[in-house]
């Protein structure tokens, strides 16, 4: 297929809905707070903008407070589980254990200990710290032991093989684990907006559903979408920038790699 | 910059299998010996253990007629297969050898010998865009700006035409002839042996043991003839040395 119709193809899935959606309207015309139409949702989204951005900014917070958290301890953690087989055996088993908790159940047990805010951090962190050690671990652990002997042979130190070799080597693994990660963590702090909360897109969708908004819960639902897209699109924008000899064949202007 | 290399009762097994069971080998400083054997021998265990990646099982590794130091560092290895970085452009990743061994002016030199090594043009591309053959050559570019004092190279040539491979011959018999190294060549090829060796040693089945050393007619640079003679050895020697590994 060539790039003018991939391009063509990229908004036939959403203009699609959009239509059944303004059809069922037609249709069987419902009551607004059961199904407002599409226009309906935007001019809620355009009167209420200024609370929109209020609560998508207490959201992102959340959210990218904990994709730091996570990404911090997570690396911290996939380097000496990598590094080290005691550490690997001790720690491993129980991080990929934690999982079988649903990490969500935690959130209203947490909310009695913490305050609001720093709920929604620590379950969006928990929810997407896996992925970054799973990933982090598979990274360092899969790189090719070719590359690391040669330039050990060439006079590097342990410490300049890992930095130079063994981490580049892990990239590719660990931004797909930072995908992930950012999807999740949206999730995590909205979820835990739910059960306590006094600002935020997850807490605007649940007062405005129980106040029959459906409108504006609906354009803060499509502001939650556009941020998960946003952080993703970030991530896949910071891989490009990382690692250009993916995408290209000669050194970009823009690479300070030496 | 050469010094002596010298393999003393190498013996190692990896998991159930022996692949080395008592090697010995001198390389003179600045000689070439060349090292041939079939296919799973041990040849690149051999290499690995020289260079000081993987501890024999017994035996050692002298340079110099000292221990060779523990950590791996004086002997550059160039393996088989690809092993550029490939973050890494052309000119970046020859010129990490002698950044390593803190040359002051890595990077131009190592812009220098991109052209020597005939792969002007490409010093900002990385090797995903490269051909096999280029990416060897620049893989022997690195280890030569590397400045070791011993080179061990696993079939260097091996993913060259016999055109690019005849030429690249003439190349690194110069830069041999030019910094004097210590190497020991890996290869399948008996030519190759013929072409760039001093002396030749053939290698039987799995495990590696006793080497045989094949009598070489002339100096380098030899005349057809002696080319010739030196490849029928060796191949007599590969014959000889497969019957052995069958009775055995
Ligand atoms: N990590 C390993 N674990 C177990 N066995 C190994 C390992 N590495 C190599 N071997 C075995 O050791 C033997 C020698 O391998 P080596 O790579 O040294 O052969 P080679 O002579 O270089 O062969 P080739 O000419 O095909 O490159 C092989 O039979 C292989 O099966
Ligand atoms: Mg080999």
């Amino acid at each position: 297929m060539s790039r003018a119709w991939r391009r063509l193809a990229l908004p036939v899935l959403p203009l699609g809905g959009l239509l059944a959606w303004q059809a069922v309207i037609w249709l069987e015309r419902p009551r607004d707070w059961l199904l407002p139409s599409p226009g309906a949702v935007w001019w809620a989204a355009w009167d209420h903008r200024d609370r929109l951005w209020f609560h998508a900014r207490a959201t992102l917070t959340e959210t990218l407070v904990g994709l730091g958290i996570a990404l911090a301890a997570g690396l911290v953690l996939a380097a000496g589980i990598a590094a080290s087989r005691a550490l690997e055996a001790a720690v491993y088993p129980w991080v990929v254990a934690s999982q079988a908790v649903p990490i969500l159940s935690l959130a209203p047990v947490m909310a009695v200990w913490l305050d609001y805010t720093l709920t929604q951090i620590i379950v969006a962190a928990l929810l997407c710290v896996f992925p970054v050690i799973v990933t982090a671990v598979d990274g360092l652990r899969g790189g090719d032991a070719t590359l690391a002997r040669t330039v050990r042979t060439l006079g590097a130190s342990r410490g300049w093989t890992w930095w130079h070799v063994t981490v580049p080597a892990a990239l590719p693994s660990l931004f797909s684990g930072l995908k992930l990660a950012a999807v999740f963590a949206v999730t995590g702090a909205v979820v835990a907006e739910y059960v306590g909360a006094d600002r935020g897109l997850g807490y605007l969708t649940e007062i405005s559903t129980a106040q029959f908004e459906t409108a504006l819960a609906m354009a803060a639902i499509a502001v939650l979408g556009l941020i998960g897209v946003l952080l993703f699109l970030l991530v896949a924008l910071a891989e490009r920038l990382a690692l250009p000899h993916r995408h290209r064949a000669t050194r970009p202007t823009w690479s300070t790699h030496t | 910059m050469s010094a002596e290399l010298a393999l003393r009762g190498l013996v190692l097994g990896r998991g159930e299998v022996a692949v080395l069971a008592g090697v010995d080998l001198t390389v003179a400083p600045g000689e070439v010996v060349a090292l041939v054997g079939p296919s799973g021998c041990g040849k690149s265990t051999l290499l690995d253990v020289a260079a000081g990646l993987v501890p024999p099982d017994a035996g050692e590794v002298r340079l110099d007629g000292g221990p060779a130091p523990d950590r791996p560092g004086r002997l550059a290895l160039m393996p088989q297969g690809d092993s550029l970085l490939p973050w890494r452009t052309l000119a970046d990743n020859v010129a990490v050898g002698a950044r390593l061994a803190g040359v002051p002016d890595a990077a131009a030199r190592a812009r220098e010998a991109v052209t020597r090594y005939g792969l002007a043009g490409f010093e900002d591309h990385y090797p995903h865009a490269l051909s096999g053959g280029m990416r060897q050559r620049a893989a022997l570019a690195r280890t030569a700006l590397a400045g070791r004092p011993v080179w061990l190279l696993d079939e260097p040539f091996g993913a060259l035409d016999a055109l690019t491979r005849a030429e690249l011959h003439a190349e690194v018999a110069d830069v041999w002839a030019r910094l004097r190294p210590t190497v020991l060549l890996v290869t399948h090829d008996p030519d190759e042996a013929a072409v760039l060796a001093d002396r030749v040693l053939v290698s039987g089945p799995r495990p590696m043991g006793r080497l045989v050393e094949v009598a070489v007619p002339e100096a380098r640079p030899r005349t057809p003839a002696a080319r010739a003679a030196v490849r029928e050895h060796v191949m007599d020697a590969l014959r000889a040395q497969h019957a052995v590994g069958r009775t055995a």
